[in-house]
């Protein structure tokens, strides 16, 4: 292919932004929403609230006081004070014949309830104390503002009565306060303060405003011409494809970006002059200064760039309009997560933050607002988003030069209900949903699982929740049982391999997990799970640990990850082809994320590893179900039989001769590992060449 | 006086899908048939006999698994470029852009042909008089009727005044007519020495139109010829009966 032609790129851009601009509902999210959005969040929503808020502190609460001390508590916090004639009273009202306070509470009829006790006008005159129960309804705006009230009420009437006490032992006020603060000083400007209250809603908002607005005209562009029967037309225009999908690039791109743009103007004037002149006191000293601007400029950049090429990309996968739009929500729920750290109290924009695309732009923008983004965290943002635009712009660009994808057939028409047609094995597709059902299944089930048993519920988790939706999955899917759980006799020598793998493989993960990451942490809840492991171990005999807890696992999970994924992974798009690399890292990675504790993670990846590196060389399931029986069991016997014995010294860091171990333990891994892919090098050599040399 | 070299030229076409269960659907299989300056050659054949296919290849839109297509000489693999420079393209489901004007449309695929400024605007209107246009040339397409529409069509697929048109089914789903409109715009097409390739499952527009036709049938051709040599060789008298009698066997 040659390189794109820039006059070419550029007449279908322009072409693109013709079209863009004589479509209403492009320019309604690109170009009005944001003028209308900000002033609205600004000015309408910011004064509403505090005019609500307002009001119900003018409104006056019933508040029933019942009990011997109603009288005497009404007179000292409810009425007007003697001692502090300038002191308002709280606006609360007191009632009383209720019949049934309690249930007045609940319906909202009054908005506190309040018990008094026997003694307490004595307690008030003289020195005592009087016990009160307050009744609130926190769930009651009107309850909430009326406890506040109270609160305040309160404080005043024990501060009254504190000084009439001092008074009467004649002692100085000083004595009840050994502190006082004179003066709370704020080293935050106006603007920084603003920025913190506002910054993190600002952010969130011109992240998600600028994906919208990329994702209309994308649609448009590439679905849209689908749809209306011109994209066919236009690909037998001399013209490369590379140039077609790079200008219509471009014109998502201006418009992301004057939407963008227009967004941050609107947001800045509205901040700025706007609220300046309409003087509204809660949003008063709100400002985004020049500097702060020019930065978020910078990266909404890169963003725009980012975001044009993500929803170009599924544009293109779509067949209509109206396929490209369901594929809106995915994305929001792919992006909104990420965004949405930025609400999070406390996260600081570190430097493994700032190479996560997304949440590093929210926390640019939130940090630049505040006036506390460092220079090379900015950088970093900048340079980890420039990459994933053009990633994502390179990903885009490939698959519109695929014709499946430019031409996909009809929608399936059979729907949700209609069983596939035979295949080998399934797609990678099927795997993912696999995946995404499984873990589903592990947080909806969970409570009908049996929990106070812990074997009952490994039994129950690993039958029902790993191994049922696998096998259903695969009967649906017509997929070949044979092909796809590898159903073969192993080859001999790998499968002897898998002993001395199964038995190193633990000892040398625990040192790298010991070394990387230190002891497990004496919290959490990952080590309340190792704990109630090791009550279970201790309490069962070791046949049932080994069946149930070792073999079991193995069994089930080796038909999910060795079996059904990895076999979808290497399928390729017929189902025929062998899994590569790729499957055996992608099914690892699956099977460490399934392992839903951080801390297992990187242990249950290289495990993964290895054994979909036994399960390719030996085109069997079974040599990996073997290692992996033998990993588990070793762990779980060396629970079992505790310090002292060979089998624990095996892992235990404190045991003598434990590095010793360790370093053995490698060198059989790495060896035996070896020989398994020295087998497979040289049966791939065979298949490639059938003829053989002897 | 000898013929004149075929426009169109293809040799032994395979075109070879993966449906989405794996299995291999062969959409084109072994298909070879020309067209002169000049001749309108009829693709006939019932839905998912392989002509769209077929065609979109020739367009260069697909790339076929294995044989040769050339279009004015030039290859749809090794000079694709080649091939759309010389072709106009016109399909059942091609639709026009429904914001802009037919003149801006026309311009459009004028530049993207890249021809030469100078001669775009006198050539977009010698289209525009051609097909008589002049009425609604500068109203937005979204606010033309169906007949005006495929009049858009037909004119960007002859903007870059191309010697070669492929036309697939253009009258499906249009009303008598402006179906009619399109069959006098392939005569004219003929008369000014374009070769047409053009397929369909109306035999009467195939029998009014062509000069050869090649009768497709599960992606190979059953038969080819003028009409009169496929009436004799079928022993029929009208296009539909031999069709039948070719399919069945």
């Amino acid at each position: 292919m040659s390189a794109p032609r820039l006059a070419t790129v550029r007449l279908v851009a322009a072409k693109e932004l013709l079209e863009a601009l004589r479509d209403r509902r492009t320019l309604f999210v690109a170009l009005v929403l944001p003028v209308l959005l900000y002033p609205l969040m600004m000015v309408a929503m910011g004064p509403l609230i505090g005019r609500q808020r307002a009001r119900l502190e003018q409104e006056v609460q019933p508040v029933l006081v019942t009990g011997p001390g109603r009288a005497a508590l009404v007179a000292a916090v409810f009425a007007p004070s003697a001692d502090a004639p300038d002191e308002e009273p709280p606006t609360l009202a007191t009632v009383d014949g209720v019949a049934d306070p309690a249930d007045a509470l609940a319906r909202g009829d009054v908005a506190l309830w309040i018990e008094t006790g026997d003694g307490l006008a004595d307690a008030l005159d003289g020195d005592g104390s009087a016990e009160l129960r307050v009744h609130r309804d926190s769930s009651d705006d009107a309850s909430r503002v009326a406890y506040a009230k109270w609160e305040r009420a309160v404080a005043r009437a024990t501060e009254r009565s504190v000084a009439r006490r001092l008074e009467r032992h004649r002692l100085p006020p000083s004595l009840l306060e050994p502190f006082r603060v004179a003066e709370v000083l704020d080293a935050a400007s106006a603007e920084q303060r603003a920025g913190y209250a506002f910054g993190r809603m600002l952010a969130l908002v011109l992240v998600l405003m600028t994906l919208s607005s990329s994702f209309y005209p994308a649609v448009d562009v590439v679905a849209g011409e689908k749809e209306r029967g011109t994209m066919e037309t236009l690909l037998v225009a001399p013209c490369g494809r590379a140039e077609l999908v790079l200008g219509k690039y471009l014109a998502v791109l201006a418009v992301t970006l004057t939407a963008a743009v227009l967004n941050l103007f609107s947001m800045w004037l509205t901040m700025g002059p706007l609220v300046g002149s309409l003087g509204v006191e809660s949003i008063q000293g709100l400002s985004v200064d020049i500097g702060t601007v020019g930065g978020i400029l910078a990266l909404l950049l890169p963003l725009g760039a980012l975001f044009s090429a993500l929803s170009i990309g599924l544009s293109t996968l779509a067949r209509s309009v109206k396929e490209a739009q369901h594929y809106l929500t995915p994305l929001f729920l792919l992006v909104m997560p990420l965004a949405m750290v930025v609400v999070v109290p406390n996260v600081e924009l570190t430097p493994t933050l700032a190479a996560l695309p997304i949440t590093n732009v929210v926390l640019f923008f939130r940090d630049l607002m505040v006036g506390k983004l460092a220079i090379g965290s900015a950088l970093l943002v900048l340079t980890t988003t420039v990459a994933a635009a053009a990633l994502a712009l390179w990903g885009t660009v490939r698959l519109f030069l695929r014709e499946e994808t430019l031409f996909r057939g009809p929608e399936g028409s059979g729907g949700l209900f209609v069983r596939p047609a035979p295949r080998p094995v399934p797609s990678a597709g099927a795997a993912v949903l696999l995946f995404t059902a499984s873990l589903a299944l592990i947080w909806y089930a969970q409570p009908l699982l049996p929990s106070k048993d812990l074997l009952a519920n490994v039994l129950s988790t690993q039958l029902l929740v790993v191994l049922a939706p696998c096998l259903a999955l695969a009967w649906w899917l017509r997929a070949a049982p044979r092909a796809t759980f590898r159903l073969r006799a192993p080859r001999a020598s790998v499968l002897l391999l898998a002993v001395p793998i199964g038995l190193t493989a633990p000892v040398v993960n625990g040192f790298v997990q010991r070394t990387l990451f230190g002891a497990v942490a004496e919290e959490g809840p990952f080590h309340k799970l190792a704990q109630a492991f090791e009550e279970l171990i201790r309490n069962q005999h070791w046949t049932v640990l080994v069946a149930i807890v070792a073999v079991l696992p193995a069994l089930c999970e080796e038909f999910v990850y060795r079996g059904f994924i990895l076999a979808s992974f290497g399928g390729g798009r017929d189902g025929r082809g062998r899994p590569g690399a790729a499957a055996v890292v992608g099914s690892a990675a699956l099977f460490a994320l399934f392992h839903i504790y951080p801390e297992k993670w990187l242990g249950t990846f290289l495990v993964g590893l290895v054994l979909g590196l036994l399960c390719v060389a030996s085109r069997s399931l079974w040599p990996g179900v073997v290692a992996h029986a033998l990993n588990n069991a070793s762990l779980v016997l060396a629970a079992k039989l505790g310090e002292g014995s060979p089998l624990a010294a095996l892992h235990d860091p404190a045991a003598p001769h434990n590095r010793l171990y360790v370093g053995v333990s490698a060198a059989v891994l790495a060896v035996s590992v070896g020989a398994v892919v020295g087998l497979h090098r040289r049966s791939r050599e065979e298949l490639d060449d059938p003829a053989g040399h002897g | 006086m000898s013929a004149p070299p075929p426009a169109v030229v293809v040799d032994g076409l395979h075109k070879t899908f993966r449906a989405p269960d794996g299995s291999e659907v062969r959409a084109v299989d072994g298909l070879s048939f020309t067209c002169a300056p000049g001749e309108i050659v009829g693709l006939l054949g019932p839905n998912g006999a392989g002509k769209t296919t077929a065609l979109r290849i020739l367009a260069t839109i697909l790339r076929p698994t294995s044989g040769t297509a050339r279009v004015a000489g030039c290859d749809v693999e090794r000079d694709p470029d080649g091939v759309r420079r010389r072709l106009g393209y016109v399909s059942a489901s091609t639709g026009v852009y429904e914001r802009l004007t037919a003149r801006e449309t026309l311009t459009y695929y004028a530049r993207l042909h890249g021809m030469e400024p100078a001669r775009i605007a006198r050539r977009v209107d010698e289209v525009l008089a051609l097909l008589e246009m002049g009425d609604f040339c500068d109203r937005v397409a979204g606010r033309l009727s169906a007949g005006q529409r495929q009049k858009v069509s037909l004119a960007r697929a002859i903007v870059h005044d191309p010697p070669v048109l492929i036309l697939d089914e253009p009258t499906a789903n249009l009303d008598v007519i402006v179906a009619r409109n399109v069959i006098e715009f392939v005569r004219d097409a003929r008369g000014a020495g374009r070769a047409i390739l053009l397929s369909t499952h109306v035999f009467s527009e195939a029998e009014k139109l062509c000069d050869r036709v090649v009768v497709v049938h599960h992606g190979h051709e059953l038969a080819s010829g003028t009409l009169p040599e496929l009436y004799a060789t079928t022993g029929t008298r009208d296009l539909e009966d031999a069709f039948f009698k070719l399919v069945r066997g």
